[in-house]
């Protein structure tokens, strides 16, 4: 009767402390499903890598003349829309104007020609084909310009249908997530987060699973995930709004001691949007933008 | 006699007077003067092992104290530790991720250094406005017992050489950065970075040759000796406009 009682009152202790705030259904769950669901928009900003040394002899023999001169190593920092409907995808990864630090002046200050100038990296895939272009978004003195469109391989305003390699074999949407390739390697890694389905066999993607919650003295809540995978430890917290999803940071750190020292990977993205509801005019080529592939 | 007496007496007073007054304003301006600490300075060129950090350090130093508008207080060793913690842009993200993987908070990791932009990753890379180990910092200054700690990074150094018929001309570049760092809150609170080179040149008289365009010791010392003065001029300027310690 005593242990039945010790057992009770450990069991409601515990429940009262809150350690199995684990079991509770995780905000990041509603993220999940539109992902399995394959219908969302998704806007985001990887955030600027702050200043960084060169760390190694290494890095610097494989650092060039610009970042010796600009002589802190900075990620490029990109931000981006992907918009998925079924297997309609539409990626794209815009670096340009502010987002250019190689563009930058001797003295610090931005190039004007830059200063109006965006491009963004785009990727259609749509009936198991896929258009790669890209767009060139121009202000002038602050009035946005119509786009124009460059695609890969045949010039303005035109695209050519190209394959992906492993098309023939699998939905484009599959391919996507089965090698992490949305465009760039930070969404990757936060889709590929997100998207953890144990009943895939994903190649070389960590296995996340959740390790806790809380909220910040800020009102910002969280849940943290990590995950084990050869010789790395990935870590990631999810930052959460009144329940929307707003910031995502992550970690990979080398566990072996041979290559403890050699590396330290972080980033930071911004969730602008993060909605079920696919935008359709990302869904089909840009107008003006004519089709030539031969079929 | 007595007179003289008198005399001798009232200029003794006034002397007196005028050495005390004078030792009291040394006392009262030593006591206005920031009091400073210099930390190590690093170098991030591939020219690591020139010393160069070392050597400007050194230059600062002696610049800052010959102003005399600075109380300098000697720089004791850290310990390994702590340099490491100052120093190692990778050492509070590793601090936290160990604590990840032994099952403990990822508060630590997450909430620290290189995930948000008020903390800088280390002493030697942190921008106006930023934190530096506040709680490191602040111990640092007791210890010393200084309000501000000065720290400076050799960000770049170059080579050129030119010649034509008549000239030849070898020039060395370096850019140099230094901050002010507040010991009781760790943030830095003034940062400035500069260029400064100097030229060797070299003529051609007929058959002679006049001068010397190489790139040699003497040149290098000369350069770092001007980044050194442009460096602590821009400080004190700004001390004696009031907007150094605007912000501490």
């Amino acid at each position: 009767m005593m242990n039945m009682l010790r057992f009770l009152f450990v069991g409601i202790s515990l429940y009262v402390v809150g350690i199995p705030n684990i079991s509770e259904a995780a905000m990041l769950d509603a993220y999940k499903t539109m992902v399995a669901n394959k219908s969302f928009t998704l806007r985001y900003r990887i955030l600027e890598e702050p200043k960084r040394h060169y760390e190694t002899e290494l890095d610097l023999f494989f650092a060039d003349r610009k970042k010796e001169t600009n002589p802190w190593w900075r990620s490029i920092p990109s931000h981006g829309i992907l918009v998925v409907r079924g297997d309609t995808v539409y990626t794209e990864t815009i670096t340009g104007s502010e987002w250019r630090i190689g563009k930058k002046n001797t003295d610090g200050t931005l190039n004007e020609y830059e200063k109006d100038k965006e491009i963004g990296d785009c990727r259609l895939i749509k009936n198991g084909e896929v258009f790669n272009f890209q767009r060139f978004q121009h202000w002038h003195e602050g009035v946005e310009q119509k786009p124009d469109y460059y695609g890969d391989g045949v010039g303005y305003n035109k695209v050519e249908a190209g394959r992906d390699e492993y098309a023939r074999f699998l939905a484009p949407y599959d391919i996507m997530v089965k090698y992490a390739n949305y465009g760039d390697p930070t969404l990757d890694a936060l889709l590929g987060i997100i998207h953890h389905d144990s009943s895939r066999q994903i190649v070389y993607t960590p296995q996340y699973s959740r390790k806790g919650s809380g909220t910040l003295p800020s009102g910002l809540a969280y849940e943290d995930y990590a995950a084990q995978a050869g010789d790395e430890f990935y870590a990631a917290r999810f930052y959460f709004q009144n329940g929307k999803l707003v910031r995502l940071a992550s970690a990979v750190y080398p566990t072996s001691l041979d290559i403890e020292n050699k590396g330290f990977e972080r980033f930071v993205v911004k969730i602008d949007e993060f909605s079920p509801t696919p935008e359709a005019q990302y869904l089909s080529l840009p107008e003006g933008v004519k089709d030539i592939t031969k079929r | 006699m007595l007179y003289i007496n008198r005399m001798s007496l009232i200029a003794l007073i006034v002397l007196v007077g005028m050495l005390s007054m004078f030792g009291l304003a040394e006392v009262a301006g030593a006591a206005d003067q920031p009091s400073c600490v210099v930390m190590k300075f690093s170098n991030d060129t591939r020219f690591k092992k020139t010393d160069a950090d070392a050597v400007l350090s050194d230059l600062v130093v002696e610049k800052m104290i010959a102003s005399g508008k600075f109380q300098m207080k000697e720089t004791r060793p850290l310990t390994a530790e702590t340099e490491a913690l100052l120093y190692d842009e990778n050492a509070r993200m590793k601090q936290g991720m160990r604590e990840v993987m032994q099952g403990g908070s990822f508060t630590t990791l997450f909430e620290g250094p290189g995930f948000n932009s008020v903390e800088a990753y280390s002493i030697a890379s942190a921008e106006r406005g930023q934190l530096v180990s506040p709680a490191i910092v602040k111990k640092i200054g007791q210890d010393h017992q200084v309000d501000y700690l000065v720290q400076g990074t050799i960000d770049y150094i170059g080579t050129s050489k030119k010649s034509n018929e008549d000239f030849s001309t070898g020039k060395m570049t370096v850019r140099c950065t230094l901050r002010l760092i507040q010991a009781n809150t760790g943030k830095v609170i003034w940062i400035k970075s500069l260029d400064a080179s100097d030229t060797n040149t070299s003529m051609k008289v007929s058959f002679f040759t006049i001068g010397s365009s190489k790139l040699d010791m003497n040149l290098y010392s000369k350069m770092l000796d001007k980044a050194a003065k442009k460096i602590v001029e821009k400080l004190i300027t700004d001390l004696d406009a009031g907007s150094l310690l605007a912000e501490a």
